[in-house]
């Protein structure tokens, strides 16, 4: 009877999972490659973020499209169900040019990074179910920098910039003001701040879930400035000789949020609208694993004493040559 | 125009000196917090670690941009080197290697430990000529391999693999500037050992003995890092096609010794050469304390671009060491002259 019972319900979800699969699917853009890409893709820059060079010495950033609510158990896929309208926007707010195809860096996408500042990525998906209009979004952040450009108007470059003409509904991470800088990588114990945009303005009571490599999530309701914080979590446990500073882990956030808008896409006519927003990021150890502040205090004084012992010495001996 | 330059070559250059070096130490230490940026790649320590600071060492920007493959210097990448190299020629060729004696935030923090070794009446250390001569080529070696360690970071030399990118911009790991500069701003943050691997536990715990050999050395001898300062060995590189340009007329100069006695780093050379016509040495920082001790009529010449700035004038010097308390010769300079002359 079990059994019997068991089997029904997988069929019944399987066949809701395929009436519903727009509205189920969770597509977000991740920068690890896939086991078949880590031939032929290297981490590049400070930020280790995935890249390759093409024949002209132009090195190319590339993103691969995953489905699933964690970042290590999502699958990477190789087709769409729904094409997406796809839009790389450059630091400058131009959209780029970006190759979407399967090769043997798996199915992924491809553009150049030149200009310094951070590059928005979009995946757009909208379609009209049950008078709803579903907008899934799946973007990425990548800053391009390279300490040899120098330092120059980093508030402009490292400066959120949203694109509502295009993606009705984003997610944002707050910079750490006055702090942030080029070189900021988030890591374990840092308070990430988060908002939802619609049409550029934060809306509160979006629900956020973040979700980190090893499964550990938190669901926080943006507050009424629209915003919501995660402290980022230590969910790996490495022996401190084992400990490597520059690991890179990810975490998936998804922002969801309904209103009851009404209006007509593509000649449907709808009454509400279900936003789903996808948002991966980087963290790496927090750097007061590795990093300690007592033992300067040690050999501070252990060097204050050799090198005043050196000197009394020398000083001694010359006066006796005198 | 006659008149303004008497009045130049009397003029008591040293405390010029001093308000130039108390206010490009703000400018530079803490111009960021008035949004000032002066330049990435200025030819003075400006450590962009200290949160505030208005601009940025060359040295830092130059490992970066070393930090590149063969095949990059003929790229974009490459081109950012170059570009990088011109723009620190173009503020140093004006100044020349005043930039040190004048505006450098480290070497002014070494004259003031000096000026407080001073009042608490300690006596200074001079290097004999042979330790001298053998250290002065340190510089070179540590502007070696802070050329070398990048590139090998990026490339195989000598068939060696790839250095370890937790070199990082290697020299700033161990360099003062770093863990010093930051404390006028209230931060200790640079003061840390990372225990992340085997390299990182190296170059912070050398950043940290330099720290304090570059506190204690800068205590017992004046301008004790600038003989060491790779900054000061690429400057040297370059000095010769500056504006700024202090010269000497051997046949005037009666080796009295006074310039290299008052000389902060001790340069012999400057009493000695009587043949060279650019007296700018590798250790010269330009501070220009030798053309005020000089008691010949233009044996010392400091000129911009051909125009003659400030001479040494025997009245120049007599109204500076009989006149001013400043200008007396250290009392130390005077213990050491006392103790050689015992000596002989």
């Amino acid at each position: 009877m079990y059994t019997k019972l068991k089997t029904v319900s997988i069929i019944l979800l399987l066949f809701m999972s395929s009436c519903f699969c727009f509205a189920q699917e969770n597509i977000w853009l991740s920068g690890d490659p896939p086991p078949q890409a880590k031939r032929v893709v290297r981490p590049s820059g400070m930020q280790h973020y995935m890249a390759f060079r093409n024949n002209r010495g132009q090195e190319k950033l590339i993103l691969w499209p995953r489905n699933g609510d964690t970042p290590k158990g999502s699958s990477y896929i190789d087709s769409f169900n729904t094409e997406p309208e796809i839009f790389v926007v450059s630091p400058a707010g131009d959209l780029l040019e970006y190759n979407l195809s399967t090769s043997d860096k798996g199915f992924a996408l491809t553009y150049a990074f030149d200009l310094e500042g951070y590059h928005n990525i979009y995946f757009l998906w909208k379609e009209v179910r049950d008078e709803t209009l579903f907008v899934h979004v799946a973007k990425a952040e990548r800053l391009n920098h390279k300490c040899q450009n120098g330092h120059r108007s980093i508030s402009g470059k490292i400066k959120v910039k949203s694109f509502p003409e295009i993606v009705p509904f984003e997610i944002i991470r707050n910079r750490f003001k006055p702090t942030e800088d080029f070189h900021l990588i988030l890591a374990s114990g840092n308070v990430a701040s988060f908002s939802a945009l619609e049409n550029n303005e934060a809306i509160e009571d979006v629900e956020f879930i973040f979700v980190t490599e090893k499964g550990w999530s938190k669901t926080v309701n943006a507050n009424e400035k629209g915003i919501a914080e995660f402290q980022i979590p230590e969910d790996y446990f490495s022996k401190m000789k084992e400990l490597n500073k520059d690991e890179t882990y990810h975490f998936l956030l998804t922002a969801k949020y309904s209103n009851s808008t009404s209006g007509e896409y593509q000649g449907k006519a709808y009454s509400k609208i279900s936003y789903v927003c996808t948002y991966a990021g980087d963290y790496e150890p927090s750097p007061s694993l590795y990093k300690s502040s007592f033992w300067p205090i040690i050999i501070i004084l252990f060097s204050t004493l050799a090198i005043g012992s050196f000197i009394f010495y020398s000083r001694s001996k010359r006066r006796r040559f005198y | 125009m006659n008149k303004i330059k008497h009045k130049i070559n009397l003029a008591n250059i040293s405390r010029f000196r001093t308000i130039i070096q108390i206010l490009s130490f703000i400018l530079i230490m803490y111009g960021g917090y008035a949004a000032i940026t002066i330049s990435e790649r200025i030819p003075t320590f400006a450590c962009p670690y200290a949160t505030g600071s208005a601009g940025t060492c060359y040295l830092i920007a130059m490992q970066h941009g070393l930090h590149i493959t063969w095949a990059d210097f003929a790229s974009y990448r490459g081109f950012g080197f170059y570009t990088g190299l011109l723009i620190f020629l173009a503020w140093f060729i004006v100044f020349n290697k005043s930039w040190c004696g004048f505006v450098c935030p480290l070497g002014s923090i070494q004259d003031w430990i000096t000026k407080l070794r001073k009042l608490l009446g300690i006596a200074f250390t001079k290097y004999d000529s042979k330790l001298f001569k053998k250290l002065r080529f340190i510089k070179f070696i540590v502007l070696g391999l802070l050329i070398l360690i990048p590139l090998g970071m990026s490339n195989s030399l000598f068939g060696l693999p790839h250095f370890s990118h937790d070199l990082g911009a290697p020299f700033c790991q161990i360099c003062p500037g770093r863990t010093v500069l930051p404390l006028f701003t209230g931060s200790t943050s640079e003061l840390f050992i990372d225990f992340a691997n085997n390299t990182t536990i190296f170059m912070s715990t050398l950043g940290i003995i330099i720290f304090v050999t570059f506190i204690i050395g800068s205590f017992f001898k004046k301008r004790f890092f600038c003989f060491f300062c790779p900054m000061s060995a690429l400057q040297f590189l370059f000095s010769r096609i500056g504006l700024l340009r202090m010269t000497k007329v051997g046949s005037v100069c009666t080796k009295c010794g006074n310039c290299s006695r008052v000389c902060d780093i001790g340069i012999e050379q400057i009493a000695e050469d009587i043949t060279s016509k650019f007296i700018v040495k590798d250790d010269c920082m330009m501070c220009f304390k030798c053309v005020e001790a000089c008691p010949e009529n233009d044996c010392l010449k400091v000129s911009f671009a051909g125009i003659s700035i400030l001479n040494s004038t025997d009245e120049g010097f007599f109204k500076r060491y009989s006149d001013s308390k400043t200008f007396k010769i250290d009392t130390d300079s005077k213990e050491l002259i006392d103790q050689k002359k015992k000596n002989d």
